[in-house]
């Protein structure tokens, strides 16, 4: 039952993700955009590019949609309400977002053209940058709570959130997680200015349908992790725990595609000094200052 | 060799006659157009990248719209030909017609009142604003600047068309735009120290300008002068420079338009059957463009035109090689090259 309803909720967030989206990009709120645009893919051609990879191509989408639906897995929405509750669910969730990178490089190379391959080199670029910074603050995370368990993470929340605990450690895993849903200003992978859609270029009709939906299933998969890991889960007053996770879920993944729009793409090589020199520095004093205040100031 | 197997495929061997890349690694070169529709670009403008890895190997640039012919036959009546001009440059229809206007004018030794000298400037000042305000949206959808698309795409829009007073009342927004695009930090991150113009590549205009000195064809005119036009430059010559230099002519040219109190679409005079060789030139947004041109008996049989798209394009050689993909987009984006304007 659990299973079914996360689904379903899934579904319903990706679509309204896919409204928000609408909005931030083109500034036009319209709530039946997203169903026509569905509906307009499914009945379009889908083109099969000349000599492509075809294992390859035909992969790279559907491997992209079973990762953010693996990191959905390990969600808690609610207590109870999570489709299976690993002892290493923190864990899993960073190994199944791992394969986002080998779904974008085989999207990238099976098409045989260039926007896709070099968007896809350039994500792997771009996973050098933000890898560690996905796994870095997770571990500050985890050391507070005593536990990979994401239910554990949640719940070890409930004296204080850990975007007031480790602030750093939230602003990193916020960036890097928008390094991995190739979201504005980091979407490198797709810039539409250098790359007119790179890994998406070459996808037509269903496959691109596949393609679109994997994402919003990632970035909702993102914006559910950094409630489960900063924002108390499922923790909130008067309101029923599952509606504060939509909540808190549906206004972190607004606020990663909105950002975007007021600056401008940063340059990959000026993303990996940052986030190596910076980043990393950052992320050590973050687990060093956690692990000094869990041991002296237990909260 | 001692220590190897027989079958090893070293390599070393296997790439040795092929070309290498800056630091020494043998990779696949592959030629990617981009144009003459891509969403980074100006539309008619070929450009094709060869790609060592994602750096620029190489570059070939050519632009499919600008070869139409100045002249419709042998020879075509003036009054036809400044529309013919004026239509041939559709991203700046105004300075070109002023350009055709003042040409035949000199040929037919006829001086425009200086109202009329006035109002051409205020159109072309006018022009100047909106094609700015275009590149900075252009700009903006290249490098993913969504909000900047938008803003600057609107204002260019309300600019276009608008009035002495329309000017006046767009200057305070424009002026915040400017303001906030010259602050922002991550456009610094993102423009400042690509594509360096070095002080003896052949450029015009704000590509000229923004490396320090430079040149403007508005400091010789009198009635630029006695509207207040001091000749504004940058240093540094690279992308954020010419960004900035975009930005301050803007406001220069708000400051302009409303000195000169009055704003029209640049008209030509009756030149009757007047026989002569005239030549002009004027500061377009990209940059002076040159027209010399023959009229016999009221009808231009002869006209050559210099465009300073035309200069820019020999740039794009040097300032994108050797460039990651996305810094030598943004390099061809920073010359604001007008495709309808290379000619050849």
């Amino acid at each position: 039952m659990s299973i079914l309803i996360i689904l379903l909720s899934l579904a319903a967030g990706a679509y309204v993700l896919a409204v928000l989206e609408r909005w931030a990009v083109h500034g036009h709120l319209s709530l039946t955009g997203p169903a026509w645009a569905a509906l307009a893919l499914l009945g379009r051609e889908s083109v099969l590019a000349r000599t492509p990879d075809r294992l390859f191509f035909e992969a790279g989408p559907v491997l992209l949609l079973v990762a953010g639906l693996l990191a959905v897995a390990v969600i808690p929405l609610a207590p109870g309400l999570i489709i299976t509750d690993l002892a290493t669910g923190a864990l899993f969730l960073n190994a199944a977002l791992a394969y986002v990178l080998v779904a974008l490089i085989m999207a990238g190379w099976g098409p045989n053209g260039a926007y896709g391959m070099i968007a896809g080199w350039r994500f792997l670029g771009q996973f050098i940058a933000y890898a560690m910074l996905i796994v870095m603050p997770i571990t500050a995370v985890a050391m507070r709570a005593e536990s990979l368990s994401t239910t554990a993470i949640v719940t070890s929340q409930a004296q204080l959130w850990n975007v007031v605990y480790q602030p750093i450690g939230f602003a990193l895993f916020v960036v890097a997680a928008m390094g991995l849903a190739w979201l504005p200003p980091l979407d490198l992978p797709d810039a539409p200015g250098d790359l007119a859609g790179g890994v998406e270029a070459e996808y037509t009709g269903v496959r691109l349908a596949v393609l679109r939906l994997a994402r919003m299933v990632i970035i909702l998969a993102l914006a559910g992790a950094t409630v489960t890991f900063y924002l108390g889960g499922w923790l909130g007053p008067w309101l029923p725990p599952a509606a504060w996770s939509a909540i808190k879920i549906l206004f972190v993944a607004a606020a990663m595609l909105s950002v975007g729009r007021y600056m401008p793409r940063i340059r990959e090589a000026r993303y990996l000094a940052l986030s190596w020199k910076l980043g990393i520095s950052l992320a050590l004093a973050n687990i060093f200052v956690v692990g000094v205040i869990a041991l002296v100031v237990p909260i | 060799m001692d220590g190897i197997e027989p079958h090893f495929m070293s390599m070393a061997s296997l790439t040795k006659d092929q070309p290498r890349s800056s630091d020494g690694l043998q990779m696949d070169w592959i030629n990617v157009p981009f144009g003459p529709f891509f969403p980074g670009l100006p539309a008619g403008l070929h450009l094709t990248l060869t790609l060592d890895g994602d750096t620029v190997a190489g570059s070939d640039t050519t632009s499919l719209v600008g070869a139409m012919d100045l002249l419709d036959g042998g020879q075509m009546a003036a009054a036809d030909f400044v529309d013919r001009l004026a239509a041939a440059i559709p991203l700046t229809p105004v300075a070109y017609r002023a350009l055709a206007c003042a040409a035949l004018e000199d040929a037919a030794g006829i001086a425009p009142s200086a109202d009329q000298h006035r109002s051409r400037a205020a159109a072309i000042e006018r022009e100047r604003i909106a094609s700015h305000l275009s590149w900075l949206a252009e700009f903006g959808a290249q490098s993913g600047f969504a909000w900047l698309a938008g803003r600057a795409g609107a204002l260019q829009l309300a600019v276009q068309t608008a009035d002495i007073t329309g000017i006046s009342t767009l200057a305070a927004p424009i002026a915040r735009l400017t303001r906030r695009v010259q602050n922002a930090p991550l456009l610094r991150m993102r423009l400042g120290g690509i594509a360096r113009v070095a002080k003896d590549s052949p450029a015009s205009g704000p590509v000229d300008r923004a490396r320090g000195g430079g040149s403007d064809v508005r400091s010789g005119d009198a009635t630029m002068t006695a509207l207040g036009f001091e000749m504004r430059s940058q240093d540094g010559g690279d992308a954020l420079a010419r960004m900035r230099q975009r930005c301050d002519e803007i406001g220069q040219s708000i400051d302009l338009i409303a000195a000169a109190g009055m704003i029209a679409k640049p008209g030509l005079a009756d030149i009757g059957t007047a026989s002569g060789a005239g030549m002009a030139t004027v500061e377009t947004p990209r940059g002076a463009a040159r027209l010399h041109v023959t009229l016999t008996k009221g009808q231009v049989v002869e006209a050559r035109l210099d465009t300073p798209s035309t200069r820019h394009l020999a740039l794009i050689d040097t300032l994108t090689a050797r460039r990651e993909l996305g810094d030598a987009l943004v390099a061809v984006g920073s010359l604001d090259l007008s495709p309808w304007e290379i000619r050849g």
